[in-house]
């Protein structure tokens, strides 16, 4: 049954959610609207082609979000998404989000990050984070494919002086030297492409200890 | 960070990750301005990637002064810091020209069938539209021509 448009307000702060190509459409209700039983239809566009396309499993939906990873995974498209809010038998005008350009906006996430410690350096192994995939079974694709100047700022945090420090690396293995012994050490590591500015989040604090220095282990037996 | 621009014979040096950043500054004001959604001015087809490398110097070259002549002076600014911001990606990629010139003159920026007819094909798609949207389209649409760039 066709609702009567622009009886409601319009859903707000419509935006891409988009980190290693999982592009998630995001919206807040409608003001005013809170605790209403409201529904949402989303349809979504392809920037230089004709027609707005439907997403099925985004029709009447009651969540404020909607997940369009498979319909904008083409990557060197851009897109448009639009969202409106249906209750009984008003609906909203449409709310749009800009042009989305996922190569450009979407964030790249963490890294994994392996530490194996020896008494004076840490040897840490990097592993790029994965594409979005359709399906589980379907092939990994590391970012790093898509982005061949994947960069990776690596931060160091020494728990007994205090002191922290970071450097850059573009490859996937670093050692730390010249570190104290039995001394515990504080890893955090964020991913990045070098070009227009992007949101990040950076890995997981990890921390592991160097270990006892043979040499004054052996003076004290 | 300097990028090698890898254009057939012609190798170029340029900031593109400055160049990109200042785009990305203006980008979502300049591209909602243009609410021709259903036409896009460079497409895949017309890319500097679908390009034979030995075209692909011409190509970028006659594409730089398309926005040289008739995007960057032609766009109205609404304020003077999206000016300032127009004309630095305008010097900036007026650089990258100069560099295009001295391929031409080294004899290493030939103009082949391919690249001319590409060319042209993007001449119609912007010329179709109406001037000012032509222009406000052509500059919502830098992050694609950068975008290749990138990917030389």
């Amino acid at each position: 049954v066709p609702c009567v448009s622009g009886d409601l307000p319009k859903p707000t702060d419509v935006t891409f959610l988009s980190i290693n190509m999982k592009n998630v459409l995001q919206w807040n209700p409608p003001e005013g609207l809170h605790g209403v039983d409201v529904t949402y239809t989303v349809q979504y566009f392809i920037y230089g082609q004709k027609k707005w396309l439907n997403k099925p499993e985004c029709r009447n939906i009651n969540r404020t979000f909607c997940d369009l990873s498979a319909e904008t995974s083409d990557y060197e498209h851009q897109y448009y998404a639009k969202v409106k809010a249906i209750w009984e038998t008003n609906c909203s005008k449409w709310a749009e989000t800009g042009r989305f350009y996922p190569f450009l906006e979407t964030q790249i996430g963490p890294p994994g990050v392996a530490l194996t410690p020896d008494e004076k350096s840490i040897s840490i192994v990097l592993t790029a984070p994965e594409k979005w995939k359709k399906n589980p079974e379907d092939r990994a694709v590391s970012m790093q494919q898509i982005y061949s100047n994947l960069k990776y700022n690596v931060s160091v945090y020494n728990t007994k002086s205090k002191r922290m420090w970071s450097q850059y690396v573009t490859n996937h293995t670093l050692v730390l030297t010249w570190l104290e012994p039995a001394t515990l050490y504080c890893v955090r590591v964020v991913s990045f492409v070098p070009g227009p500015p992007r949101p990040a989040k950076p890995s997981e604090k990890q921390c592991i200890s160097t270990l006892q220095d043979q040499t004054s282990a052996l003076k004290v037996k | 960070g300097l990028r090698t621009l890898q254009l057939g014979s012609c190798v170029v040096t340029t900031d593109l990750q400055e160049i990109q950043s200042v785009f990305s500054e203006l980008r979502h004001s300049v591209q909602a301005k243009d609410d021709i959604t259903d036409i896009r001015i460079l497409r895949r087809t017309e890319s500097l990637q679908d390009t034979k490398p030995k075209g692909r110097c011409c190509l970028l070259r006659r594409l730089l002064r398309l926005y040289m002549e008739r995007v960057f002076n032609n766009y109205p600014a609404p304020d003077h810091q999206t000016l300032r911001k127009i004309s630095r990606l305008a010097n900036s990629l007026l650089t990258i020209k100069k560099d295009l010139r001295l391929c031409h003159a080294n004899k290493k920026c030939h103009c082949g069938k391919e690249a001319m007819e590409k060319y042209n094909q993007i001449l119609r798609q912007f010329e179709q539209l109406e001037p000012q949207a032509a222009v406000v389209k052509a500059l919502g649409e830098l992050d694609i021509l950068l975008q290749w760039m990138e990917e030389t």
